[in-house]
């Protein structure tokens, strides 16, 4: 309850993250948005011509429009590229609004810039972790699968790979978990950036059955919202259906629970820096 | 034309060793002199072949691996040694050909017998055939006669990387030898099975009318059988296929009857369908008499049925358009593959609906109109020589255009008159070798000249295209009270073939018209006075012309037409924003 309170006295800047957020996703798919809109905004049937036909506008878009289609798949992956990098210190600045007092969006700025240089080493540092955690989960697989495959049994060799691959890739959660409690340490004074990393990873291990859960579960609950909310865009879009703004607003108030669970995370994650180690989060 | 084959399979170093008896007739006009032999196990002896400088990289994404050939030790017609005079490369560097001078002409009706002794060391599977785990798939493994046309003339060439079937019918008797844990199918019917040494089996199998002989073998696969109608089936599946397989025969339980009754009923008493493991997918997808190698993972997906459902349909109607109607696939290619590729989308088509042919996927459908027309993008004239063809290409001119191009036949033009004419060209080809002429003849019959020479030979032989567009499409009132409305809607033809075609118009009151369009024109203005306003044109509205190159300029909205509330860029930025979350803070 405590972190629930913590994250909504700072809903400001949770909403400042969460507009950022969409202020970039509007950019990463204007351009192909705009060559869909160009393509079939003359058809009666509009967009629905994507799914209408078995496929058959598909060719169209992918040969008739191709540069701009291969603009429209580049700049999602460039401005993923550069959220990615801003990701850190954003992430920092977020935890360190919630964890003090000073909750204005000119506060989060001011902590994302402050805290810049230390949270991007620490992402140098939690990237290389989860590097090793993906060698370790293409190794289990692909172990598993050498191991099946002595069988004679391509089926079970596959079924082996994947399973290792999926228990190997369950060690992403509680590195995701130390990677925030990492970044609650460099936030709120404590911050140079091994010790942090250290510290974070120590309080993930030390309660890895806590912290794995509760990390799953707002995980797993924003996966949900954010999934809710494309499927009321595809439910209100239907035939006769809202007005893009009532498209917009249902979406836009679901993807805020979504940021707004993510925050709660992170003011427990605040909370625990001031407690001793072993304790629980 | 028979052949007699006794051969011993060591599959510990992938070693065929063979006798074999060739009784072989003259059906030419004239005294032959020579004879062709193709041996074809050659292409993959070294980066010599026509067949290696033709792949350098190795097929459908296959390298090379461990090589192969085949050593005559042996050629004798009678007491003659037939080896000494002939000539190994017909083509410099490749050894796939082999030339032998007769000591004596053989006389037109004459018949030649002869005695070969071979080894034939297979290749690591790559292309087509070949071993790979304990799997071994025999093809193009004896050395097999070219085919004597009637003019007295060798119809022989190397192996290439695309296209090699071209023989005469025959009957094989083949004996194979092989240690007793291997589980052996090969093309015909099995005369039996029994133990010659400790731990060795001799397999017999017999075939008639049949242009080749193929054979598997592996300790590994396991039969699973049905029949289909008077037809013997057998899928052979390593373990974990099971489901692969199942779905495979599926496929042919329901293409034996719907093929049987298009193009004459399957004549053999069994078929044999192998579905290769990993690692041995470069034998999936061919085609040999009685039996085929399908492909996919043991993994099957729900709805996806372009794995292994087309895969197998499409194999099993070669057993039509190659295994009966033997056309010459190195220098027509497109009269197998293309016909079989129209006829596994019919397949696919009658099976899943026209929309989800494809795939299907909870509420996502893809057609195989689709499917075609990606893959034809580049697309050249279709009746070309299969090694005319750059590998970009040849799939786009031999498969999925010719598909495109009969299927819009048919949908235009009738399907009762385009299955005629199939049936006629299946028929009149039956064992024999019929050529685009027979095709074309066939729809000359069934649709008249001006069909043909308008529409299938251009669209064939020349790669000429066929589509219609919109281009503007107005609609305003004539009085101010909007009781009366003047539309124009124009319609241009694009690509040089003559399609009729007809123009749907949807007016605001919801009527609805549609405007036959004389395909003469290249050019069409349609103008329409009523008594409302224009909402929509549609050229093509019922997509009978799937080798359209573009569905999306066939329809265009009047400014009359409501806007519609367009929520697919709002939905996008939201599933932006869900991923940007998983990266971002």
């Amino acid at each position: 309850m405590r972190a629930l309170r913590l994250a909504w006295s700072a809903r400001t800047a949770t909403f400042v993250v969460h507009a950022l957020v969409g202020l970039a996703a509007v950019i990463a798919v204007a351009p192909i948005s705009a060559m869909l809109e160009s393509a079939l905004g003359d058809h009666p049937d509009g967009e629905a011509l994507l799914l209408a036909h078995g496929g058959a506008a598909w060719v169209d878009i992918t040969y008739g429009w191709g540069d701009a289609l291969r603009a429209g798949i580049v700049s999602p992956i460039l401005v993923g590229t550069v959220v990615a990098i801003v990701s850190g210190p954003l992430t920092c600045g977020w935890i360190a609004t919630i964890g003090r007092a000073e909750h204005g969006a000119t506060h989060l700025v001011r902590q994302c810039v402050l805290l810049g240089p230390r949270a991007w080493l620490l992402e140098i540092v939690a990237l290389a972790a989860r590097a090793a955690v993906a060698a370790i989960a293409l190794g289990a697989g692909a172990g598993a699968a050498a191991v099946g495959g002595a069988l004679g049994d391509d089926r079970v060799a596959g079924i082996a790979a994947v399973a290792a691959f999926a228990l190997a890739a369950l060690l992403l959660i509680p590195a995701g978990a130390a990677t925030d409690l990492a970044r609650a340490e460099i936030a709120l004074g404590r911050g140079r950036v091994l010790p942090a990393a250290w510290l974070g990873l120590r309080a993930a291990v030390c309660a890895p059955h806590r912290t794995t859960a509760v990390y799953a579960t707002l995980g797993s609950l924003g996966l949900a919202l954010a999934l809710v909310s494309l499927a009321a865009g595809e439910l209100l879009a239907g035939p006769g259906g809202a007005s893009a703004v009532a498209v917009l607003a249902a979406q836009q108030t679901l993807l805020l629970g979504r940021t707004f669970v993510r925050s709660c995370w992170l003011a427990s994650c605040a909370l625990r820096v001031a407690r001793p180690v072993n304790a629980t989060v | 034309m028979s052949y007699r084959i006794r051969a011993t399979l060591d599959p510990a170093i992938h070693v065929v060793r063979a006798t074999m008896d060739v009784r072989w007739t003259n059906t030419s006009s004239r005294p032959a002199t020579t004879l062709l032999w193709h041996l074809y196990l050659n292409a993959f002896r070294d980066q010599r072949s026509v067949f290696a400088r033709e792949a350098p990289a190795g097929l459908r994404g296959r390298s090379f691996g461990a090589p192969g050939r085949i050593d005559v030790v042996q050629l004798r017609a009678g007491s003659i040694d037939l080896l000494p005079t002939a000539r190994r490369e017909l083509v410099p560097g490749d050894t796939t050909q082999l030339e032998t001078p007769l000591p004596s002409a053989v006389a037109p009706g004459a018949t030649l017998e002869l005695s070969v002794v071979f080894r034939a060391v297979l290749p690591e599977v790559s292309a087509r055939t070949g071993w790979a785990r304990d799997l071994h798939v025999v093809a193009q493994w004896f050395p097999k006669l070219a085919r004597l046309e009637p003019d007295g003339t060798w119809r022989s060439f190397a192996f290439h990387a695309n296209g090699e079937f071209y023989a005469d019918f025959g009957s094989y008797d083949v004996e194979i030898t092989a240690p007793e844990d291997q589980v052996v199918a090969a093309t015909g019917v099995s005369a039996g099975r029994r133990r010659n040494a400790p731990g060795r089996v001799v397999h017999t199998f017999r075939a008639d009318r049949v242009h080749d002989f193929a054979f598997v073998a592996s300790p590994s696969l396991r039969p699973h059988r049905r029949r289909v109608g008077a037809v013997d089936v057998t899928a052979l599946a390593y373990p974990g296929y099971e489901r692969a397989a199942d779905a495979a025969l599926d496929a042919v339980a329901f293409g034996i009857p719907w093929l049987s009754r298009r193009f004459g009923p399957y004549p053999y008493p069994a078929l044999t369908v192998l579905m290769p493991p990993l690692g041995a997918e470069g034998a999936a997808g061919m085609e040999y008499p009685t039996l085929f190698a399908s492909g996919g993972p043991w993994l099957t997906l729900r709805g996806v049925h372009v794995l292994h459902e087309h895969v197998a349909l499409h194999e099993l109607a070669h057993q039509w358009f190659q295994g009966m109607v033997a056309t010459d696939e190195s220098r027509w290619p497109m009269l197998d593959e293309g016909l079989t590729e129209w006829a596994t989308a019919r397949m696919l088509r009658e099976r899943h609906g026209a929309r989800c042919s494809a795939a299907h996927i909870s509420s996502l459908c893809v057609s195989m109109d689709t499917v075609h027309r990606f893959a034809a993008v580049d697309a050249m004239p279709s009746l070309a020589a299969a090694h005319d063809y750059p590998p970009s290409a040849y799939g786009a001119s031999v498969y999925f255009q010719p598909a495109l191009v009969l299927e819009t036949a048919r949908r235009v033009w009738g399907a009762r008159l385009f299955d005629e004419a199939l049936r006629r060209y299946a028929m009149r080809g039956r064992f024999s070798h019929p050529t685009p002429e027979t095709l074309f003849r066939a729809f000359e019959e069934t649709h008249g000249a001006t069909f043909v020479d308008s529409f299938l030979r251009p669209a064939l032989a020349d790669g000429v295209g066929a589509g219609w567009a919109l281009g503007r499409t107005l609609t305003w009132p004539l009085t101010t009270e909007r009781k009366v409305w003047q539309s124009e809607v124009d319609v241009r033809r694009v690509g040089g073939l003559e399609v009729p075609t007809v123009v749907a118009l949807r007016y605001a009151d919801g009527r609805s018209e549609r405007v036959r369009i004389d395909p003469r024109r290249t050019w069409t203005r349609l103008v329409r006075t009523s008594t409302s306003a224009l909402m929509a044109a549609e050229v093509d509205p019922d997509r009978r012309i799937p080798m359209d190159a573009s569905f999306v300029d066939n329809a265009r909205s009047t400014a009359e037409a409501p806007s519609r509330t367009s929520t697919l860029g709002l939905r996008l930025v939201a599933l932006g924003q869900a991923l940007l979350s998983w990266v971002g803070p």
